[in-house]
């Protein structure tokens, strides 16, 4: 979310309200404070994270993109922290006084649960919300729509002001004068460019009680409690104004939603696993008639050449792409190629004269079948794999792939079927290995067979670098 | 279907007389990309039932297209995209995002870590294309996508005089279709990879071989370049253009083949301009952004400002923010710096005016920023300059603005209001039917970067708002959100 700052006083009231306060009461009493005065220093931190919101914005003006990320919007916990101690015993004529220690507990859970909140759950509840700079709603339209070009061009300018006015505040003033001219500032912007924003506007009315009260300290404190329980009445349009029951219950059922989160997504995972199998065995439509195989002669040894060497490390979980396949006893060599789905579910083919690699498996090299698959012959079609059923057990493979390295497989066994029983399970299912599944085709309909050469890897074979 | 208002045109008319089959519907949405599924998505889980929906699309997979430009344009499913984390197609919510599955999938907190640092200490996330296609599959089994599509070519949308439209569709191997319905969504995508005049007339002479195009599949191009060697001119420098550097560089440094490398710049961005506050990122010629536009622009302030401008300016300000830009990534800066000390990677500033054939390659003439003309010989030209986002290029929409039921703005793009809704100069508006249109075929919206995730999401919500208010579906209300994404997350299907 990126926020506007309608947004950013919406939802900082609604977080205000489900989380500040009554995770500060419910702490509080578990740490021995009253309620009552609990509940106060939830609410006087809740109406200075507004002043704060109006500080943010106008330090957010500086970053090229408007952006706001996340760790900012978490690390801009520690000044308000600060600054809303200060002003809680500045106040504390009245019976404010918190020790240090038990003020930093408080702060920090209900700090890190608002953030927490925004970090996920409120996108589920509003899903508008992102979209709309943290709005709760989405606006249906602008109350004013035509912007003229004079108030247009002056609204940077007011930005600007505003800018030096919430920076130079905060810094030497402490946040009361800060979100004094903050606030001040936000009203000049908004009859500046017109934009139509009840909420900001009203929101940043509340601290005119604290400016013309004066030193009067009992009338600003209390101001400001009520303007945080106002505020988000008109922000999320007057839905949740509810008792505690209400509040308390909200704020618990989003704390449990973190929690459903993290849960829901092992299974998301679990289901995504399973599913992969059944589409692609579908998809696997390889095919065709084909001479039953084996009783081949015996396995051919394979010397690598000289000018290759065993590697000496093999990362198994980088993809690198297949560039070639090599059949030492077919004498075949071919060039690979990506492929995917077509329309209708099925593996696309590869090029003329090329073997395809179906993208959705592993590469070869990487843990997992990697499937490579082209045509027999026949039909009309290349034999690009022409032969395929004369490996035997034993038999060497080799995959080239684009960092120049070689993957060499040995065969484990040789299987022709009938595509319409394409041993899908056996072929997809999973391993801690580098195995191959090299698809032959041929043929299509009833007639269409395919012949299957389940491989393992053995090494991997990187050239000698040469001087 | 006496009643239709097509009697005019004779080509159509006879199509209707023999053999049509119908069928009825309250939205149809034209595309069957990742538009229609967004907007699909978002109404079936709100309830609407699938007996209400059609979709029209060329391919029965909704990320299909996608991952096919994907695949063309060199990207394998691990490769990653230039996303964010929480523009999460499968999840209108965008919670949990691609980082957390990441993360789960991998056992490592480290995409989710990411997330949360960035921009500030790392570079940003972005999700891979197999995560991205894998998600989007697994919703669609959810929501019953499949009973949905008819493949398809959408021809024509004609407006019935009972209010509503009919969509004829024509099917290979089937008698063409027509679909009444009350609401139209249009989400056509691109038209095709754009191609400049110098590059097509050349090609349509002389092949495509020697002058590719990086949407395109041009892997030739590249095994020509492993084999002997030698030199390419890459024309753009977009986010395109950077995967295609990544790619002769990598191959360059496998095969040790001396290629020689030359970018055509339209632009040259050589340092940050500007105030402080409104700068943004430079260097070597490319424009530093990590998305299309600024993020501000996918919801924040720009946002709000793009939505208050009238047309004219909202899309003079969509044109400047979304100008050609790419990400900054270290790997990619660290290849160009060794390119450029090595001397094997130049920058050229300029304009493509004319290609020439030669033995074995292209001689292209550049008009050069300094007035100056270069030729230079190469043996391959990479077109990297994006794709053709004219909405009016697709025969749909042309014939849509001619019969009067849409309008174009500058961009050549459907004129829309700000729920999507296409302006029409044929206004017997009842409310209860319209057209709609996002992503591409939406350009110059009130909303700026329509064709991302992000953007089509936007307005799948904004459009079926519009259409609760209709009757069409209910309103996303926080309890229905909740309970939606409830079910999303055990994976229950619609």
């Amino acid at each position: 979310m990126i926020p506007t700052l309608a947004g950013r006083l919406q939802t900082r009231s609604l977080i205000v309200l489900v989380i500040d306060v009554p995770v500060t009461v419910i702490l509080g009493v578990l740490l021995n404070v009253e309620a009552s005065r609990a509940a106060k220093v939830g609410l006087v931190i809740g109406g200075l994270c507004l002043l704060w919101e109006m500080v943010w914005h106008s330090v957010q003006q500086l970053r090229w993109d408007k952006d706001w990320p996340s760790a900012l919007a978490f690390l801009i916990g520690v000044p308000e922290a600060v600054v809303g101690k200060l002003v809680l015993s500045w106040l504390s004529v009245l019976p404010f006084h918190l020790e240090w220690g038990k003020y930093n507990i408080l702060f920090a859970a209900s700090w890190v649960l608002g953030w927490l909140l925004q970090q996920g759950p409120l996108r589920v509840l509003f899903p508008s919300w992102r979209f709309e700079g943290g709005r709760l709603r989405a606006r249906r339209s602008l109350a004013v729509k035509a912007v003229t070009p004079a108030a247009e061009a002056a609204s940077p300018a007011r930005e600007r002001t505003l800018v030096a006015a919430g920076v130079a505040a905060d810094a030497v003033a402490g946040a009361v004068a800060g979100a004094a001219a903050g606030a001040a500032g936000v009203v000049a912007l908004n009859e500046a460019s017109g934009s139509a924003n009840r909420s900001a506007k009203r929101s940043s009315g509340t601290p005119k009680p604290r400016r013309t009260g004066g030193s009067k300290r009992p009338s600003s404190s209390s101001g400001s409690g009520r303007s945080a329980r106002r505020t988000p009445a008109v922000a999320s349009t007057g839905r949740r104004r509810r008792p505690w029951p209400v509040i308390v219950g909200v704020g618990a059922l989003i704390i449990v939603f973190g929690v459903f989160a993290v849960i829901g997504l092992g299974t998301d995972q679990h289901s995504g696993a399973d599913n992969t199998p059944a589409d692609v065995a579908q998809a696997a439509r390889p095919v065709a008639k084909a001479p039953v195989a084996p009783a081949g002669p015996r396995a051919q040894a394979w010397q690598a050449p000289a000018s290759q060497q065993v590697a000496d490390t093999w990362n198994m979980h980088k993809l690198v792409q297949p560039y070639a396949v090599t059949i030492p006893r077919l004498r075949l060599q071919q060039q690979t190629q990506p492929v995917g789905l077509t329309a209708a579910q099925t593996i696309q083919e590869a090029a003329q004269g090329k073997i395809g690699w179906y993208q959705s498996t592993s590469a070869p090299g990487q843990t997992g079948p990697a499937m490579l698959l082209g045509p027999l012959g026949g039909g009309g079609k290349s034999s690009v794999l022409g032969g395929l059923g004369q490996l035997v057990k034993g038999d060497t493979v080799l995959v080239t792939r684009a960092d120049s390295t070689t993957v060499q497989y040995v065969v484990d066994k040789v299987t022709k079927v009938k595509s319409s029983a394409f041993p899908a399970a056996q072929v997809y299912r999973k391993s801690t290995d580098s195995t191959l599944r090299l698809v032959g085709y041929r043929g299509t309909g009833a007639s269409a067979h395919d012949v299957i050469v389940f491989a393992t890897a053995t090494h991997l074979l990187s050239p000698k670098s040469g001087p | 279907m006496t009643e239709l208002h097509t009697q005019h045109d004779p080509a159509v008319h006879d199509r209707l007389e023999h053999d049509l089959e119908h069928d009825s519907a309250t939205v149809v949405t034209i595309g069957g990309g990742l538009g229609s599924f967004a907007l699909i998505d978002r109404l079936r889980i709100a309830g609407v039932p699938a007996d209400e929906l059609r979709v029209v699309g060329r391919t029965a997979d909704p990320s299909g297209a996608f991952a096919e430009l994907c695949r063309s344009s060199g990207m394998l499913l691990g490769d990653r995209l230039r996303s964010d984390s929480s523009a999460r197609m499968d999840n209108i919510w965008g919670f949990p995002g691609y980082a957390a599955s990441e993360a789960v999938r991998r056992r490592s907190p480290g995409p989710l870590l990411r997330t949360l640092v960035e921009p500030l200490a790392a570079q940003p996330y972005t999700p891979t294309v197999g995560l991205m296609v894998e998600s989007v599959a697994r919703e669609a089994a959810r929501i019953g996508w499949t009973d949905l599509v008819t493949v398809g070519e959408a021809y024509r949308i004609a407006k019935l005089p009972t209010g509503g439209y009919v969509v004829l569709v024509s099917r290979e191997g089937q008698a063409d279709l027509a679909i009444r319905t009350r609401w139209v969504h249009l989400a056509l995508g691109p038209a095709g990879p754009q191609l400049s005049d110098v590059s097509e007339s050349f090609r349509s002479h002389f092949g495509a071989e020697r002058v590719v195009h990086a949407y395109e599949d041009h892997e030739e191009a590249y095994q020509l370049l492993r084999r002997q060697g030698g030199r390419v001119l890459v024309r753009g420098s977009g986010i395109a253009s950077s995967r295609v550097l990544e790619r002769l560089i990598e191959d360059r440094d496998r095969t040790r083949k001396d290629v020689h490398i030359w970018q055509l710049f339209r632009t040259y961005h050589a340092a940050p301009t500007g105030p402080r506050t409104d700068r943004y990122d430079a260097g070597h010629g490319f424009h530093y952004q990590s998305y299309s536009f600024p993020k501000a622009a996918f919801g924040g302030q720009i946002r709000d400002q793009i939505r208050g401008l009238d047309e004219g300016e909202r899309i003079e300000l969509i044109r400047r923010l979304g100008s050609t830009s790419t990400p900054y990534r270290s790997d990619w800066a660290r290849q160009l710096r060794r390119g450029r000390t090595e001397g094997w990677y130049d920058a050229v500033v300029g304009e493509l005016a004319g290609l020439a054939p030669r033995p074995d390659g292209v001689t292209a003439a550049i008009l050069l920023a300094t007035k100056e003309r270069l030729d230079l010989d190469v043996d391959v030209l990479i077109d990297a300059t994006g794709m053709d986002t004219t909405a009016a290029h697709h025969p749909l929409v042309e014939a849509l603005v001619e019969d009067g039921l849409g309008e174009l703005n500058d961009l050549d793009c459907l004129r829309v209001d700000e729920d999507f809704v296409v302006s029409c100069s044929d206004s017997a508006e009842d409310g209860a039917s319209g057209i709609v249109a996002s992503g591409m075929t939406a350009k110059g919206a009130q909303y700026a970067p329509v064709d991302s995730f992000h953007g089509l999401q936007s307005a799948a919500l904004t459009i079926a708002r519009r259409l609760s208010d209709e009757g069409v579906g209910k309103p996303l209300t926080p309890l229905r959100s909740l309970r939606s994404w409830w079910s999303w997350m055990g994976g229950r299907s619609l």
